[in-house]
Order: C-alpha cells, then structure tokens, then sequence
C-alpha cells in the first residue's frame, strides 16, 4: 500500500468547508485526515472499478412516490431554528 | 499565430453552448420529498420538511412524476436517456443548501448524466446540439439586510430548495447571441407545450453561457435572468474579448457574472473548482432503471410536437409557410388556431388572420393574447359569419381590428358586418340594373346564344371593380334577364 505521509492543504479543506481551524488543531486535524486518506487507499487497491453495483448494498431499484403534495408543520422546524429574521432563516454572509 | 493577424476581427468565428436550469413547474411536490412546489408568493419557509432543510435522519424519495416529465423532455429532444439513472452529491458549503450538498448527477466518476445527446432545430434549419440532460434540486433563495455588499447576514428562504430542475446543456454550436436567443424561445415553446414547465414564471427557466471567439479561450457568463438578456450578455461580452484581442491580449478563461444593472460582465472571484465538489453516489437513493415498457408509455402521452406540426400545416391545411412556422412554435398562438379549427373549417383566414392581425397587434401594444377579449369561438363565428355575408376583404380586416382592439364588442362586430352586407347587396343590385339597362343589344344576343351571360359579368366586374362576389353575380344576372326577356 502507498502510504500517504506528506502534508496535506488543511488551508484548502478549511476554506471548502467555511470552517476556522486553529494553529492548536491543525496538526491533529492533518494526522485524522491523513489516516483516512490512508484508510481509502487501502480500498482503493481493490480491483472493483466504478461500477454502479458498488454504489449501493441493497439490490433495490426504481423506488420512488406519487407526486402528492403534503405539507409539513413547517413552524415546528422554524421554532428549532437559533437565528431569524420574522420566518428567515439568518446566517452569516458568505461571500 | 500569423493567420490570426491576417483575419479581421468581423470574421472571428463565435462558439456559443448554452446550460439551461428549468424547474418542472407543473410539478405538485417537490423532487425528493412531498412538500409542495407552489412557493411563488408564499410567506419564506413554509413548504419545508425535516427532509428539504435536511435533517439527521431523514431519507429522499424521488417523486415518479419528475423522472417521467423529464423523459418527456428527453424524447422530445432526442435525448437518449440512459438505462440506469443515478444520483450524486455535489458537495459545497453555500447556506441555499440545507444539507451542504445538492442531489444532482454526475458523467464522471462511474455516474453517467439523465440522458446523452439530442438536438433542437432553429428556424433556419440549423441544428443545435445537446450534449446531455440532468435532474436535479434546485437551492434555496437568499435575500439580503439591505444591500448586497454592505449586508453581514443572509436571509434564507428554503421554499425554493428541493423543487425538480431540469439542466440543459447544448454544445457550443450557436455562432452568434441572435441563435442563442432563438434556441431559448423554442426551448421555451417545446417545455411548454409538452406541459412540464411554465417557463414564464418568474425564476423557472434560468441560463448560464459559455462563449470563445477563434482563440478557442472559453468565457461563461452567469447570472443571466431572460432570453433579453442572454443576448444582451454575449453581445457585450463578444465585444469585449474582441477589444482584448484586437490590443493583443489574451482572453482568459474564466467565469463571469452579467451584471444587468450595469450591463456589463464582471470577473467572479475563483469559485470552486470541479474536484472541489468531491462529487459522490448519493448512498440515499438507489437506482433507477428505464426500461422499453416506461419509454413506450411516455412515446403515447407525447403530443404533436412543433415541427410535425408545421408540416402538417402546410400539407394538410394548405398554410404558407411562414404562417406555419409563426402559429407551430408558439403555444398560444397554435391553440387558439386550433381551438377555432373545431368550430369552423377555414384554416387560411384564420391562420391569416392569427398572424397578420392578432399577433401583429399585440407585438404592436406588447401585450400577450391572454390580454385580448377574444376566443376561438367567436374567432370561429366571425369566420364563417364573413364568408356567408360575402363582405369586402378590407371592411372585414376593420372589423377584425376593432374586435382584437375592443373597440367594438363581438355583437357589434356582427351587426356592422350585416349591415355592410345589406349595403353591398344594394349597391350589386344597382349595377346589375345598370347594365342591363345600358346593354340592349347584347340583352336581344342572349335570346339566341345564352353564353353572352358572359358578357353582362365582365360589365358587371369590371364597375364593381371585383370586389363582389362573382358567383353571386352570375345567379343575380341571370335571374334578371330571364325575368325582362320572358
Ligand atoms: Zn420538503
């Protein structure tokens, strides 16, 4: 197995993911990510392919629904939610 | 590098390809779970569910009815759909997803798109190819506090999340903004007419571009919000790659936003790219199968589309083809044709009519038929009203134009026509009498050789200058002088 030990753009990841990471975590978040990493590759020496049937465990297909309309109690999810304006959700501007 | 010198800039062949983002507006629900898709003037977040706004735990279904409109859409455009339709996450991080990822498919990474392949002809005859269809959800709508740039938050709206859209993407086989535009119409026109979508309402039928001149650099432009604009956007935009390689700069390749306000096109900061959607199989829905029974049945709900249409106008009807074309492509325009088909059998003057006068008035005033007091019926009634009263072409094309027009209602309308009828008898009858009177000689020839009928026609026609019908004449003729010469 190719194992994977350099370092990896944590910057990249952090910007993708619109999280702040802190000198302090930083070396620990590379360690966890590069064990995964790791962990993929020792997948990905199966000799698989893509091959849809990897893709899914159940041998099911084609289920789907009626188009019918059927409204939920939107306000119970509106209550759970920390920041609004009137029925807004508010976050922070992402630019 | 030197023939590039050697050709002016007017020659610089364009390559413009087109992705289409149309919501299936005639959808109830949304495309995964069952909220309804009639958002348009609701209060913000009330169509949403705990599978919408993605809670833990929560599983997508897909709604049957969107999978069979989008085959329509498919054979419509001889899309081929592939046998095994599978979804994908797209991920990124943006607040209009509630998950962090959109349910969407993927050609690469073992995916393969809704369907491959298709084409859409423009008036022309030139073909436009499509490169594939997807399915997919459409995000969440986002307002600001204020401006846009001086806002800290974003205001979410997740009605809009979830709803079914359909994406489009041609080749880049448009060589100027005129076919672009004419290819959106006619998209348009066929998603409309196949019933899927009211591409009219406001945000259901979105478009982004991509455009290279010769030097093969590609430019897409986002953000366009009409078919206006789409034209608007790649003129300017050809413009200025045009200023750039005439200074002799190199265009780069690079995403653009319109800006309609300004009417101009502006560089966008770097977004994501491709490998940064860490694109995966959506482990949440399993596959679907498209086998011959399901495209079999769809095959028989297809309507006569657009084309076919114009054909069978022209051949069977006996259309020009200009009037062909006019009515076969618009949906308004094709029912009211034949919606008045049903009640009356005079497809040219109501084709004629349709065209020449209806839609002429309302390019004229800009309005939509849906603004005009008429309908098939009454269009019908007129018709055949006009044929039985025999009155003037140019006096019934006043009168088609005060009932388009509402000067007259269509009660009115009919009382003028018969009134302008019994005028017109009068004035035959006058002539008639006229003729005959001045014409003795000819009246003693007709004893003997009845063809001198003839005669008294030509006098006839040629002082009513044509404008009665013959016919018509010829009984009135005849009965007279029998009458004088008994
Ligand atoms: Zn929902």
């Amino acid at each position: 197995m190719k194992r994977i030990d350099k370092e990896i753009d944590l910057e990249k990841l952090a910007r993708l993911a619109r999280i702040q990471i802190s000198k302090k975590d930083k070396k620990r978040i590379t360690k966890d990510i590069l064990e995964i990493i790791n962990y993929f590759n020792k997948i990905n020496e199966l000799k698989i392919g893509l091959s849809y049937k990897f893709f899914h465990q159940s041998a099911l297909e084609n289920v789907w629904r009626e188009d019918i309309p059927k409204n939920f109690e939107a306000n119970a999810i509106l209550d759970q939610v920390p920041n609004k304006k009137g029925r807004y959700l508010r976050s922070p501007k992402i630019g | 590098m030197r023939e590039l010198e050697v050709k002016t800039l007017s020659d610089m062949s364009i390559k413009i390809g087109l992705e289409v983002h149309c919501q299936l507006t005639k959808l109830k629900s949304k495309l995964f779970c069952p909220c309804s898709s009639d958002y348009r003037d609701k209060e913000p977040n009330t169509n949403i569910c705990p599978i919408c706004m993605g809670l833990p735990g929560t599983l997508p279904t897909l709604n049957k009815e969107a999978l069979f409109y989008a085959l329509k859409v498919c054979l419509a455009l001889n899309s081929e759909p592939n046998k095994r339709i599978l979804f994908f996450r797209k991920n990124y991080y943006y607040p209009d997803l509630p998950k962090n990822f959109q349910i969407t498919q993927y050609d690469r990474g073992g995916g393969v798109p809704f369907s491959s392949g298709g084409v859409l002809k423009l008036s022309s005859g030139k073909e436009i190819r499509i490169r594939r269809m997807n399915l997919e959800e459409d995000p969440a709508k986002i307002f600001y506090e204020g401006s846009i740039t001086s806002s800290r938050y974003s205001l979410i709206d997740y009605n809009r999340a979830g709803i079914a859209l359909l994406e489009i993407v041609t080749e880049p086989d448009m060589s100027n903004p005129k076919e672009a535009r004419e290819f959106l119409e006619r998209l348009k026109g066929l998603l409309e007419h196949l019933e899927v979508s009211e591409p009219d309402l406001e945000g259901a039928m979105r478009c982004d571009a991509n455009i290279s001149l010769m030097d093969g650099t590609r430019v897409e432009i986002k953000n366009i919000s009409s078919f206006k604009e789409v034209e608007k956007a790649l003129n300017f935009e050809i413009a200025r790659q045009k200023a750039l390689i005439s200074k002799g700069i190199k265009v780069k390749r690079e995403t653009r936003h319109w800006d309609e306000a300004r009417r101009i096109t502006v560089s966008l900061r770097e977004k994501e790219e491709e490998e940064d959607y860490r694109y995966f199989p959506e482990p949440d829905l399993v596959p679907i199968a498209i086998n011959e029974e399901m495209v079999k049945q769809i095959i028989l709900t297809l309507p006569e589309l657009p084309e076919k249409r114009e054909k069978r106008y022209v051949k069977e009807l006996g259309l020009s083809e200009t009037l062909a074309k006019v009515i076969a492509y618009d949906r308004d325009l094709m029912k009211l044709f034949e919606d008045s088909l049903k009640y009356c059998n005079l497809p040219k003057k109501i084709g004629s009519w349709i065209v020449n006068d209806i839609l002429a008035y309302l390019n004229r005033k800009n309005l939509t038929l849906k603004d005009l007091n008429l309908d098939a019926n009454k269009l019908a009634k007129l018709a055949e009203y006009s044929e039985e009263y025999k009155v003037s072409d140019k006096k019934l094309k006043e009168l088609l134009n005060e009932l388009i027009s509402g000067k007259k209602n269509f009660l009115e309308v009919l009382k003028t026509l018969k009134k302008e009828e019994l005028v017109q008898k009068d004035e035959v009858l006058r002539i008639v009498d006229s003729v005959i009177k001045s014409n003795s000689k000819a009246l003693e020839d007709y004893r003997k050789n009845k063809k001198v009928l003839d005669y008294f026609m030509g006098k006839v026609m040629e002082i009513s200058k044509g404008k009665i019908d013959a016919k018509e004449v010829r009984n009135l003729l005849k009965e007279k002088i029998e009458e004088i010469i008994k």
